[in-house]
């Protein structure tokens, strides 16, 4: 037995040895949750490295639980933060990080040339590069007219109609304008409806993004990131703003904000800067993606998609008074789909 | 459809269905594959090995299109996930089968047919101890295994009782409420655990003599399914990254997280056979305390430790490669009991290498069998992604996390160039270490 104890001892002093010297030497870098797509954001923050010098440790979300993984986190980690900057990829989550006293405001450059319209007065969040929520369907399929999906009736057939599981991402935002507008039990009878009908519910907007593309699905709810992605591959897809009861459309902002208790609040300020940049936006505008700029920028320098996008994205609903409707749509959510 | 009952009820019937497949099957393959000989024999273990081998994300990346287009068809996209999952799972069965014979020799049952009792439950009866315990524990496992998939059914978007737990996770249910919601298939899973636990041992038995000639049945089976589960996705990949390794190879971004996920793997392989070998003289029942996590699944596991290491007190430790470490060892505790078991036990033959001192004879009866063990552990814990997705510190994240994730955009051919990095890494390794400690034998051989 004497012979085990040691080492189990020196094993254990090891692996804690191990343990002290990685937070010994990871702790000098800035650490950033981010729930944008990493093919994008990725880029953004090298860059962000390679100019201030800052080393970056980056935590992504997965694509299926897109933003809502990270947010959890962060209320988990209350008590003891590990992320200095969240890069999230829509607002609600923001909202309801506010709430909860999670965040800390900054005003900064990057705040000053943001609208009114996608930032927080105390500078706790600010938005920035937005995308829309669209139908995208498959020509081929179907032909250009677009397809008036959100306006079938009860009883219509939504087996060849895709979207994403409502509990995360974008299209938790559109379920909670939904409820926002409609009220609960409209949101639950339509939800119900579009079940029986047989729509079709994956994981993320990428993957309804590739139903329609491969032809199972002729349509379904998506991103201007995702629809571009298949536009770039060559597939026959094109694409229409969801557009609510009122006519507004969603445009939905990437946000950013410093966390409360943030070990390297100097350099937090620096990457929230950056990211609120004009160069920023310009080079998500420019990317795949095709995020659209919030802040002024030389409209000559967009792409040509971007500026049509832009036009539909001065359309959108305002966002900043969803949070009680969030909170009240998620319960419901997690009820539907982790009961 | 929704409820965590609906979802353990399909989640209880296919692993059931799978378990059929598996108990109809293993007993004449792993027969037949014991009666092979020589070259035969390595590749029909090889065929029957790999589908277990292969990671759920190279199947469902390569077959992302095909599994799209049967999204419309309920059942179809059922059976291709019914289909792949028992594929996956039956060679465990089948090797379970061969390491626990019927306790009743040919000879034995042909006794019993010669007396021939006339009622059928007599014949019941009969047959049901002339098996042995055999089929109930490879049943057991392949249930266990088949019952508690994440990592393909989330792959797939498929309605299962893990996929419900995870997002009530992610959703922010405290670990208690996520654990209330998995207590009826966390129940089931323990019942099965104890019922194998409790299964009396068998006295060894002869092997069920087969013969050789079970005609190109055996064959057809092992080919069909490292096809569809290993070599077509594997040619697909490779097909399409022909034309993305020269972008990847201008811009290698992959290095951090290859390296991320060769030390984690190293570190668990290491761990586990360590305590794989400490456990050779163990009580039975601390030997299943050492199995019962990795039986549980990566989910449960990982869920657990994230709760652990969240707690106050080992606060300190979370974010360190830590939890993630531990985790993948106690994932890889199962197999390398069963490892240790079937290849690694002292042997007379061993004992007289030792005695006359020959390096040659000691690597071919202990050594490789290590390495060979090794490796495969070193293999298991490098595909991980289940855990490593949920544990991996912040800035040192394995590469199937990040590979899973770039999934979702579909195929492209840089993405597939990744795959394929990824994927011939521990084979690298794996060549380079063998080559290495084949080398070092030969120099110091007699």
């Amino acid at each position: 037995m004497r012979n085990r104890i040691a080492p189990i001892a020196l094993m254990a002093a090891l692996v804690l040895g191990v343990c002290w010297w990685w937070r010994a030497a990871h702790g000098r870098a800035l650490v950033v949750y981010c729930a944008h797509d990493a093919i994008y954001a990725e880029k953004i923050l090298r860059d962000f490295e390679k100019r201030s010098g800052i080393p970056v440790a980056v935590r992504f979300d997965t694509e299926a639980t897109k933003s809502l993984g990270l947010t959890e986190l962060l209320i988990r980690e209350k008590s003891a933060p590990r992320c200095d900057v969240f890069w999230n990829n829509e607002l609600l989550g923001m909202l309801d990080l506010q709430e909860r006293g999670i965040l800390q405001a900054y005003r900064g450059s990057g705040y000053a040339r943001i609208p009114a319209a996608f930032k927080a007065p105390d500078g706790s969040w600010v938005g920035f590069a937005a995308r829309l929520r669209l139908v995208i369907f498959n020509t081929a399929k179907i032909g250009t007219t677009p397809p008036n999906i959100t306006g079938l009736l009860p009883g219509s057939d939504l087996s060849r109609v895709a979207i994403a599981k409502p509990l995360y991402g974008t299209t938790l935002t559109q379920y909670t304008l939904l409820w926002h507008l409609w009220g609960g039990d409209k949101l639950k009878a339509w939800h119900a409806d579009w079940r029986r009908c047989g729509v079709k519910e994956v994981n993320g907007n990428a993957a309804v993004k590739d139903a329609v593309v491969e032809g199972a699905c002729y349509a379904g709810f998506s991103d201007t990131d995702d629809f571009f992605e298949a536009k770039d591959d060559g597939h026959p897809v094109a694409m229409t703003p969801v557009r609510l009861d009122d006519g507004k459309t969603i445009c939905i902002p990437n946000t950013v904000a410093i966390i409360r208790g943030a070990k390297h609040t100097q350099a937090a300020r620096q990457l929230v800067d950056f990211l609120l940049s004009e160069e920023t936006e310009l080079a998500l505008a420019a990317s795949k993606s095709r995020q659209i700029p919030l802040g002024s920028v030389p409209a000559d320098r967009l792409p040509a998609e971007v500026r049509e996008l832009a036009q539909w994205a001065r359309e959108g609903e305002d966002l900043t008074s969803l949070g009680a409707s969030r909170a009240e749509c998620l319960a419901w959510l997690k009820s539907q789909y982790a009961p | 459809m929704n409820s965590i009952g609906a979802q353990t009820a399909m989640a209880l019937g296919r692993a059931l269905l799978i378990v059929v497949l598996a108990l109809a099957i293993s007993p004449s393959l792993g027969g037949w594959l014991i009666a092979q000989r020589g070259r035969a024999k390595v590749f029909a273990w090889i065929l029957l090995l790999a589908p277990f081998f292969t990671p759920p994300l190279l199947v469902s990346y390569a077959l992302v299109k095909f599994s799209m287009s049967l999204l419309v068809s309920a059942w179809g996209h059922e059976a291709l996930y019914i289909g792949v999952l028992a594929m996956k799972l039956i060679p465990v069965a089948v090797v379970l089968r061969a390491l626990l014979p019927p306790p009743l020799s040919a000879e034995g049952r042909h006794t019993f047919r010669m007396l021939a009792p006339v009622g059928w439950g007599d014949r019941v009866r009969f047959h049901l101890r002339a098996v042995g315990h055999g089929p109930w524990i490879s049943g057991g496992l392949v249930f266990l295994l088949a019952f508690a998939d994440f990592e393909l059914a989330s792959l797939w978007s498929v309605k299962t009782w893990t996929m419900a737990v995870f997002d009530a996770q992610v959703g922010g249910y405290a670990l208690g409420s996520t654990l209330r919601l998995a207590a009826w298939p966390l129940g089931a899973q323990l019942c099965v655990l104890v019922a194998i636990a409790l299964t009396k041992r068998d006295l060894p038995g002869g092997p069920e003599e087969q013969g050789r000639r079970a005609g190109a049945i055996p064959w057809c089976y092992l080919a069909i399914a490292a096809s569809a589960v290993c070599v077509v996705p594997l040619f697909i990949v490779a097909a399409q990254a022909v034309a993305g390794v020269p972008s990847l190879w201008e811009n290698f971004v992959l290095g951090g997280e290859l390296g991320a996920s060769v030390v984690f793997a190293l570190v668990a392989a290491g761990a586990a056979t360590a305590i794989a070998s400490c456990a050779r003289k163990s009580a039975p029942p601390l030997t299943l305390l050492l199995v019962i996590p990795g039986l549980l699944g990566a989910l449960v596991v990982s869920l657990l430790l994230l709760a652990l290491f969240q707690a106050p007190l080992l606060h300190a430790l979370y974010d360190t490669p830590l939890p993630l470490g531990i985790a993948l060892s106690l994932l890889l505790l199962p197999l390398a009991l069963l490892l240790d078991a079937l290849w690694l036990r002292p042997t007379p033959a061993l004992h007289i290498a030792r005695q006359v001192g020959s390096r040659r004879l000691i690597w071919d009866l202990e050594r490789r069998p290590r390495a060979v063990a090794a490796g495969l552990l070193f293999c298991w814990a490098y595909f991980d992604f289940t855990a490593s997705s949920i544990l991996a510190p912040t800035g040192f994240t394995p590469v199937f996390v990040r590979l899973h994730n770039l999934a979702h955009y579909g195929q492209t051919a840089v993405l597939s160039a990744m795959m394929l990095a990824a994927f011939a890494t521990p084979i690298l390794v794996l060549l380079l270490t063998g080559t290495a400690w084949r080398l070092y034998a030969r120099g110091h051989g007699r």
